[in-house]
């Protein structure tokens, strides 16, 4: 990894929503970074303003009407002056996303063949039909779907939630972006299903050299994934550093909070469960 | 590297079986409903297009002798007038067959020119919202309050009664039922996550409207397009009842009904036959309409 620049830096990122009141602050002067083929944890409260980070980084403020600041520079280019086709171009082919529940994700009319495909019709399209089946096909199976020829034309419905989620990722990781932002990816899924979840989008990220940030309440799930950390609360970031320090010695009150509201989470276990990476 | 590779990812023992797809014709198949409403929209369209070749009689033919002549079942009624005839001395089965053609087609032609229309429009306002939606769902509502008979009344002073004009007033009083039902679903669909997801895929949005919001509209404005053809053969009816539409002797149902309507004591079926068509042809549609809904929408347990 010879990230000299990193892959993407946020600087004093403000995201403000209009309302009938004026504007509200979500996001107040947030600031981080992460080089490439990193993994990078969020972790806040709801409300914290972890997910608008995420959706600022995607775009999907727009709808909202929200208003961006300061700066947000992914490979060198800073994308809040990127105009907005520019900024589609590079989403879903540079920087993609996984949201928390699969089945809203996914189109409830659309065969998830389509669905993946849709990335490489609107990216590649020089791809023909048969190219675009193919390589729909090799993402399923990569991404652990079974019998992955009669899946693809399946509808999500007929899905369970762990395989919508594994669709939901084929879809994002198709292009091999250099960023993958997940936003709460496992919460919606039972223990089990998530470990098997989180393995596997650690497993595509390694093998692809695609950096990931992980918004997310969990704790375990932060501590076991990523390298650093960035602790949100009221949009303002209280807390940053290797998961290491941050976690296991937390500076902040509201860090050591978080900690201590989870459930059955002792400094015992943080010891022997230090990350296997 | 090696290791990674190796690792098991997707041990999904436990996942449920996909139920299994059926195709379109076998699910028609099973569907006493859809079956029976196809049945009857076919009988319709069979008879709007071979109308020349079951009629036995032109339909503007005018014999004396048939002028009130009984239906072939009742007293002094021959096979020669199979619904008997009418106060001109036509025979009312001809008739009646003729009119299907000028239904069917007012029926289709209305309602895929305001179910395109009124969907564009419905669609682009839910979705963009701001001042697009301003703009389209004002014109609705001045559309709204403006009654429909009265426009069709100013579609018919300006231009002439007749088919084109008839075509003209029906569609433009029915985008509006399209408009404002896409319009509602798509301002429910465009807040939902799939929408976001393809955003974040790049997908541009007219495409988004095209793939993701339309094809989720789509029972919705499919039970309309059906409860609406129903509506149009009605209205078609009324306007050429009032002699807004299609003119005499051109045989509609509405201008059967229309005239018939002096002479329900000398002879009922010539209000009874045309009565009876209207309503094969709305049931017939009504109960496809139903069936094509529970298909197109994979969330229902197919039947």
């Amino acid at each position: 990894m010879v990230a000299a620049s990193p892959l993407l830096s946020v600087g004093n990122l403000t995201v403000d929503y209009p309302s009938r009141t004026g504007l509200i602050r979500a996001v107040d002067g947030v600031s981080f970074s992460i080089s490439a083929g990193s993994v990078l944890g969020v972790v806040g409260e709801s409300g914290s303003g972890k997910s608008s980070v995420g959706f600022a980084l995607m775009g999907l403020t727009d709808a909202s009407k929200a208003v961006l600041g300061g700066t947000i520079t992914f490979e060198g280019r800073d994308m809040l002056t990127l105009s907005r086709s520019a900024w589609r171009q590079l989403r879903g082919d540079r920087i993609a996303m996984v949201f928390q529940d699969a089945m809203a994700t996914l189109n409830p009319v659309m065969r998830i063949g389509d669905q993946i495909g849709e990335v490489f019709r609107w990216h590649r399209p020089e791809m023909s039909r048969r190219a675009i089946r193919a390589a729909c096909l090799e993402l399923l199976e990569r991404v652990g779907i079974k019998d992955a020829g009669r899946r693809i034309d399946s509808y999500p419905h007929q899905l369970s939630g762990g395989m919508r989620q594994r669709v939901v990722i084929a879809a994002a990781i198709a292009l091999k972006p250099s960023l993958l932002i997940a936003d709460e990816p496992t919460t919606a899924l039972d223990v089990t299903v998530q470990a098997q979840i989180l393995e596997l989008m650690q497993t595509l990220c390694r093998e692809q050299g695609t950096a990931l940030i992980l918004v997310s309440h969990d704790l375990d799930v932060v501590s076991d994934v990523c390298r650093d950390v960035v602790v949100m609360k009221d949009g303002v970031v209280v807390e940053a550093g290797p998961v290491d320090d941050v976690l296991m010695n937390p500076q902040h009150a509201y860090t050591q909070i978080l900690l201590k509201a989870r459930p059955g989470f002792g400094s015992g276990h943080m010891n022997t469960g230090a990350p296997h990476g | 590297m090696t290791d990674i590779a190796t690792i098991p990812i997707g041990t999904q023992g436990t996942e449920p079986a996909a139920k299994q797809e059926r195709s379109f014709l076998s699910s028609l198949g099973r569907s006493a409903k859809g079956l029976t409403g196809l049945f009857l929209i076919m009988l319709v369209v069979a008879c709007a297009l071979f109308a020349r070749q079951i009629v036995p009689y032109d339909h503007a033919q005018q014999v004396i002798e048939w002028r009130y002549a009984p239906t072939a079942w009742q007293a002094g009624g021959s096979t020669r007038n199979l619904l008997g005839g009418d106060n001109m001395g036509r025979d009312i089965f001809s008739r009646t067959i003729m009119g299907a053609q000028i239904s069917v087609q007012v029926a289709l032609i209305v309602v895929s020119i305001a179910l395109v229309i009124g969907s564009v429009l419905g669609a682009l306002a839910g979705y963009f919202g701001g001042w697009i939606d301003t703009l389209i769902m004002r014109a609705v509502d001045f559309q709204l309050a403006f009654p429909f008979l009265l426009l069709a009344l100013i579609f018919m002073a300006v231009l002439g009664p007749g088919f084109a004009t008839l075509v003209m007033a029906l569609s433009f009083a029915l985008w509006i039922n399209f408009a404002r039902i896409v319009r509602s679903e798509t301002m429910r669909i465009r807040k939902l996550d799939y929408v976001d997801a393809a955003i974040t895929m790049g997908v541009s949005q007219l495409r988004i409207i095209a793939t993701h919001v339309l094809p989720n509209v789509l029972p919705a404005v499919l039970v309309m397009a059906t409860l609406d053809i129903a509506l149009v053969i009605i209205s078609e009816a009324s306007l050429s009842f009032l002699g807004l539409g299609v003119q005499p002797p051109t045989a509609s149902w509405g201008v059967m009904i229309a005239e018939g309507r002096d002479f329900l004591y000398d002879q009922p079926w010539i209000v009874i036959a045309p009565g009876i068509a209207v309503l094969i042809s709305s049931v017939g549609i009504n109960l496809f309409g139903d069936f094509l809904r529970d298909y197109f929408d994979p969330r229902l347990e197919r039947m």
